[in-house]
């Protein structure tokens, strides 16, 4: 099994198999383009805490290959995040988001996938107010603005089902 | 914080929200009001399967964007709020067409790949019956859901500032510039041919068929009834939505867009699907509660054989169903079957049968006979029995030797919803040619079927009863 290594930011040097390390596309790129080597790669955007996660993520997804789902275009969007991952993205917030960069970054799609679901849960079923509380969000409408945006979007507040 | 992501991978979180969470943070500050323009664009996409505006470029220039929210909001209210309700009608209406193209997918794939219209061969060979027979139709559909709904494919064959009509786009594959339901009612169309989807009515040789409008044309026919009767702002008209047109006949099937008082006892109700009886003395006549009710109804006469396909053409008649019956007498083969047309007045019902007489390839030659005259007892639902007499069938003489079969359709009135109709053909036998055995008067004269000589040579043909009925589903 041949392994790599991965540099991080902060200068901290992983050894991972090659295949776990591929799941990351740019990374595969990399490789790709150097060809062997035994100098370590470095990822100057991402920090060892979590270099170290996503490579968990990488390494949990190698050895447990998530079958391959038809294609339900329907239902595709809501609550379904395996519960591995669903634990796994169980962090506060600012690593939640570096993970998300990072993922973006080195170019790992099911995992930029399941951390932007993960945001996205965090808003469903919050009014403007709760989403702004939780994240942070400074309100810099008029009150007059945010009233018309109300009223203007007052539909899609489903009054059916 | 979160809004420190870049835009692009916010821009991914956002295509996880449906409307009202994108509405709801659309709220919270002028980063996210920004944000969302584009991921309403990409709600069209996830919720109506919708690509391309009519008047859209494939750049992603701002206006397009712009338009995505007002574009949802539109089809939104057409299809999914019911009386200020939400009703979700969309995923209804979708369910029912994956079942609609699973029927056709089962029943009809070598003819919708590639059909050379065949159809009324056999009448033709009939003598005398004159059916217009359309010359070679060839079509290619894509038969995967998945290619009807493949954006890529979209942004490649778009150039910008391109304005197809839905047709046009469906014979280039494209996703027309519409709604899931209409892109595929418009390729269902395509499948079915030019006679329409919601089936054929022929009566006297007489074909008419009603096709499901694009939001476009749909619109356009609203505009255009306007300005042709000069429609006042209290109009019933003003308030009916056409979703189908007949060709023929330029009837539509409206849907009502605000409720409609008309009398004491008779309201339309927003969503009811109605049509108007040519003489604008009668009230507009209720064929469903919804849209998706209308749809319904016309898949499961397909699943239930109501409706039959007959080369590329739905055709309203039954080809084996529970409502057509079937008997031979002296060799001839006679099918009967009816379907209720909604288009009367609301005092009787109107009912269009189908009658075929045929004769197996094998018969005995020697039973070839002509059709004289024919019996009717019809029966209503007060078990009053109308009797007709009358010579020959839409003013023909077929003959009927092994091998031929000969069709036709007539009409028949009904005081109430139900009723049944049965009786006999008087036949001459004859030759292979045509030939009486013995002489005999001029059968095509109006008063020869009457002449006591040739009376006696007559043999009857019983036509079984079958039944007229509104219900029929």
């Amino acid at each position: 099994m041949s392994t790599i290594k991965l540099e991080s930011a902060d200068e901290k040097v992983f050894e991972v198999e090659r295949d776990i390390a591929c799941m990351a596309v740019t990374i595969k790129n990399m490789l790709e383009d150097i060809g062997e080597t035994d100098t370590a790669i470095p990822l100057p955007n991402v920090t060892s805490n979590i270099l170290e996660k996503v490579l968990e993520y990488c390494k949990h997804h190698k050895e447990h290959p998530t079958p391959q789902q038809d294609e339900k275009k329907d239902e595709k969007r809501l609550d379904d995040i395996p519960p591995w991952d669903r634990e796994f993205c169980k962090v506060d917030q600012p690593t939640l988001f570096e993970l998300i960069l990072a993922a973006n970054y080195l170019d790992i799609k099911p995992l930029l996938d399941v951390t932007c679901k993960t945001v996205a849960n965090m808003i469903r079923g919050k009014t403007p107010e709760e989403i702004r509380k939780i994240f942070n969000i400074k309100n810099d409408f008029t009150p007059e603005e945010e009233e018309q945006i109300r009223k203007e979007n007052e539909w899609c507040e489903d009054k059916g089902n | 914080m979160l809004l420190e992501l870049p835009f692009e991978t916010l821009q991914i979180i956002l295509t996880f929200l449906n409307r009202k969470e994108l509405a709801r943070l659309e709220i919270t500050c002028s980063l996210f009001q920004e944000l969302t323009r584009r991921a309403w664009y990409n709600l069209l996409k996830t919720d109506y399967l919708l690509v391309s505006f009519p008047s859209s470029s494939s750049s992603s220039s701002s206006p397009m964007i712009e338009e995505a929210k007002k574009e949802y909001y539109q089809i939104y209210q057409r299809f999914e709020v019911y009386d200020g309700v939400t009703i979700g009608t969309y995923q209804t209406i979708k369910r029912i067409w994956d079942r609609i193209l699973d029927w056709v997918h089962d029943n009809d794939q070598q003819s919708l790949l590639r059909f050379n219209n065949t159809r009324f061969k056999n009448n033709q060979q009939a003598n005398g019956l004159n059916i217009n027979t359309d010359s070679s139709i060839e079509f290619s559909i894509p038969l995967q859901p998945s290619s009807f709904v493949n954006p890529t494919h979209q942004h490649k064959t778009a150039k910008k500032g391109e304005t197809d009509s839905a047709l046009t786009v469906v014979r280039k594959m494209q996703l027309p510039s519409d709604y899931l339901v209409s892109v595929i009612m418009v390729n269902g169309q395509e499948v079915i041919g030019d006679h329409g989807f919601f089936g054929t009515l022929e009566s006297y040789g007489q074909r008419i068929s009603s096709t499901l409008l694009s939001i476009e044309a749909s619109h356009k026919i609203y505009v255009a009834r306007f300005e042709r009767f000069r429609i006042n702002s209290d109009s019933m008209f003003r308030k009916l939505w056409p979703i189908t047109l007949c060709r023929q006949t330029h009837r539509t099937h409206n849907m009502v867009m605000e409720t409609i008082q008309l009398t004491d006892d008779l309201t339309l109700q927003v969503g009811q699907i109605v049509i108007i009886p040519s003489n604008s003395r009668y009230a507009p006549i209720i064929v469903a509660n919804s849209f998706a009710e209308f749809l319904d109804t016309m898949i499961t006469r397909l699943e239930t054989h109501v409706y039959t396909l007959r080369g590329n053409t739905i055709i309203r008649y039954p080809e084996t169903s529970p409502y057509i019956t079937e008997t031979v007498t002296n060799g001839v083969r006679v099918k009967g079957s009816a379907v209720y047309n909604p288009s009367s007045d609301r005092n009787t019902r109107l009912f269009f049968y189908r009658i075929t007489i045929s004769m197996d390839a094998d018969e005995d030659p020697s039973r070839s006979c002509i059709l004289i005259s024919r019996h009717w007892d019809i029966r209503d639902g007060n078990d009053e029995i109308n009797q007709v007499n009358g010579h020959a069938v839409i003013g023909q003489n077929p003959l009927i030797k092994p091998g031929t079969k000969f069709e036709y359709c007539s009409m028949c009135e009904l005081r109430n919803d139900n009723g049944q109709m049965s009786g006999y053909f008087l036949m001459l036998p004859t030759n292979q040619n045509g030939t009486p055995y013995s002489a005999v008067p001029d059968i095509q004269d109006e008063e020869s079927w009457e002449d006591p000589n040739l009376q006696d040579l007559l043999v009857p043909v019983i036509v079984p009863p079958f039944i007229l009925t509104i219900n029929q589903v």
